[in-house]
């Protein structure tokens, strides 16, 4: 289900209040056309697919009519299946290009095609073939689940009948970070995607919690309670040690490591309500983000660098907004539900994920910021705290 | 069926002999070192009868205790203690002073309408506040344990103030020591 934000924007502004909507960031996307011949079986659901991750890119935009395009072929071989594809840009062949799987991995090709003609059109990274981590809560416990952008539906990484949460994508794609209470504590664990387990990193009394990578992957800035109250601390995942960043006797959490890493952005009740403030990586220097909201949490810093993503109070509500990295230009993105909370931007900040109650039961939703198009993501339990897989890294053309 | 559930548990039952000495119910008929046998008949069917499933320390005991302490609710976006909370607080001080032999846990909570990172964190106030009210009050803290879970694991599903108002609580796990 897609559903234009701006839409909703407009209808909504008059009861927003302050809030401008978001708008649109960078510029028009590149028109492109999709053609997809072959195996009848597979070139439907193929040429779907394609066109969803093309449209969804916020680089590039299906079109019958357009100077570039990529024209595909879907062969099958006994159980595998073959593409064969020419990305061309004004009537010249850019990029050529062959995929072979099992019939099973139709939908990882057509990704992985969708992200190298953005690539091979753009210079920039696609998103379609990332994958969002989320918790899953049912009625037998909690599961820490991932899915991609197509109908393969989510797998579950770990099942537990304990609390499971704040999950953590590392920049390297190898491990989520996670919180977990089956000790009755909240236990700091790592699960390794390619051994699929969890190890446990930090069990230290009291919240090992809300954990954020740094960008070189050697460190992940957490909120912990063991001395005493929530501060944010850095835990070294080479020496298993850990620096406190913060020490004061207020609520310090959700600590957000922007793409330099030379800062951290949290959230600080030290004003009396809980707001987002920005200090260096040394713990040194924090100042408030901005004075818009009268309670905010779960900061998320674009990887662009230049804005940060939040959850704030607005008219009863809780809604996701967006503000420049020195905390101006503030902009609300969601205006449905009720509860929209944990923003996560998507690795070439072009996305944002984020949960929200919009349709009764919290979803994953993930909005497309140049067309702010919103897609949900999740249709079964009760799905929030989304984190992304970083991108599939560009490979050099054949 | 009493036969072979006997011949199931015996092997069991010699397990326990060994591991619980002491333990009343478990008994061998001869000390010869032979395979003994235990026989059952519905005379002995009240002691001395031992089911697969509770072959763990029996802790239904600390059931009774945790049914005795009564959980404290909190205002929303509050760890104050109420008037009404602190009643409860100190009917549960008083139990646990006059009822020692065990640990507890006090788990906070809070209601779905906040975030989930601050929440984790105002969850914790609450239980170090019912903690520190019954330390004040005379219970050993070496008893006391807390965790917050936040607004992770509700106690009621359901977005109305009658759901919000049973998740804003500190809640009492009664733990063996």
């Amino acid at each position: 289900m897609v559903r234009p934000a701006a839409l909703l924007a407009l209808s909504a502004a008059a009861f927003a209040g302050d809030f401008l909507p978001m708008t649109p960031i960078g510029s028009d996307c590149l028109p492109v056309s999709v053609t997809m011949e072959g195996d009848r079986d597979y070139t439907r659901p193929a040429l779907e697919q394609l066109e969803a991750d093309i449209d969804f890119s916020g680089l590039l935009i299906t079109s019958r009519d357009a100077d570039a395009g990529i024209s595909a072929r879907i062969e099958e071989n006994g159980s595998r299946l073959r593409i064969t594809a020419d990305v061309t840009a004004g009537g010249e062949v850019i990029l050529t290009r062959e995929y072979t799987a099992s019939s099973n991995d139709l939908y990882t090709m057509i990704h992985a095609l969708a992200d190298d003609a953005v690539f091979a059109l753009t210079g920039e990274d696609g998103i379609a073939s990332c994958r969002i981590a989320f918790v899953l809560r049912t009625s037998d416990g909690y599961a820490l689940a991932c899915r991609g952008f197509d109908p393969r539906g989510y797998s579950a990484l770990l099942r537990d009948t304990s609390v499971i949460t704040t999950p953590a994508w590392s920049p390297d794609g190898s491990t989520i970070a996670f919180t977990s209470f089956r000790s009755d504590n909240g236990d700091l664990y790592a699960y390794d995607v390619a051994e699929a387990r969890a190890r446990r990193l930090l069990s230290r009394q009291g919240l090992n919690t809300t954990p954020c990578w740094t960008p070189d992957g050697a460190s992940i800035a957490i909120s912990a309670s063991a001395e005493g109250n929530a501060e944010i601390f850095l835990y070294s995942t080479g020496s298993g040690s850990v620096s406190r960043l913060t020490a004061r006797s207020s609520i310090e959490t959700s600590p957000a490591v922007s793409p330099t890493g030379q800062q951290v952005a949290f959230t600080s009740d030290r004003a009396g309500s809980p707001q987002i403030y920005v200090m260096d990586i040394t713990g040194s220097g924090a100042a408030r983000l901005n004075y818009a909201h009268g309670y905010c949490d779960s900061p998320a810093w674009s990887p662009r660098g230049d804005q940060i993503a939040y959850a704030a109070r607005a008219g009863g509500a809780i809604h996701i907004f967006v503000c420049r990295a020195d905390g101006s230009e503030v902009r609300q993105v969601t205006f449905e539900g009720s509860l929209n909370e944990d923003p996560a931007w998507g690795p070439t900040g072009r996305h944002l994920a984020f949960s929200s109650n919009m349709d009764g039961r919290r979803a994953v939703y993930v909005v497309e910021l140049n067309s702010l198009a919103v897609k949900r993501l999740t249709d079964s339990g009760e799905c929030y705290c989304p984190t992304w897989s970083p991108a599939r890294a560009s490979q050099a053309a054949d | 069926m009493f036969w072979r559930k006997a011949s199931v548990l015996l092997p069991v039952l010699l397990i326990a002999a060994v591991l619980v000495p002491g333990t009343s119910g478990c008994r061998r008929d001869t000390d010869d070192g032979s395979d003994s046998t235990i026989v059952f008949t519905p005379d002995t069917l009240d002691y001395g009868v031992w089911d697969t499933d509770t072959l763990v320390t029996d802790l239904s005991w600390l059931d009774t205790h945790q049914a005795n302490l009564r959980d404290v609710f909190f205002e929303y976006d509050s760890n104050e203690l109420t008037q009404a909370a602190t009643e409860a607080l100190m009917q549960d001080a008083a139990y646990l002073m006059s009822n020692p032999g065990f640990k507890v846990l006090i788990e906070g909570h809070c209601d779905e309408r906040g975030t989930i990172d601050y929440n984790l964190a105002l969850g914790e106030r609450r239980a170090i506040m019912v903690r520190d009210f019954l330390v004040n009050y005379g219970v050993d803290s070496s008893r006391l344990q807390y965790v917050s879970y936040g607004k992770e694991r509700p106690f009621v599903t359901g977005s109305d103030e009658a759901s919000w108002a049973q998740n804003r609580r500190a809640h009492f796990r009664a733990l063996p020591e």
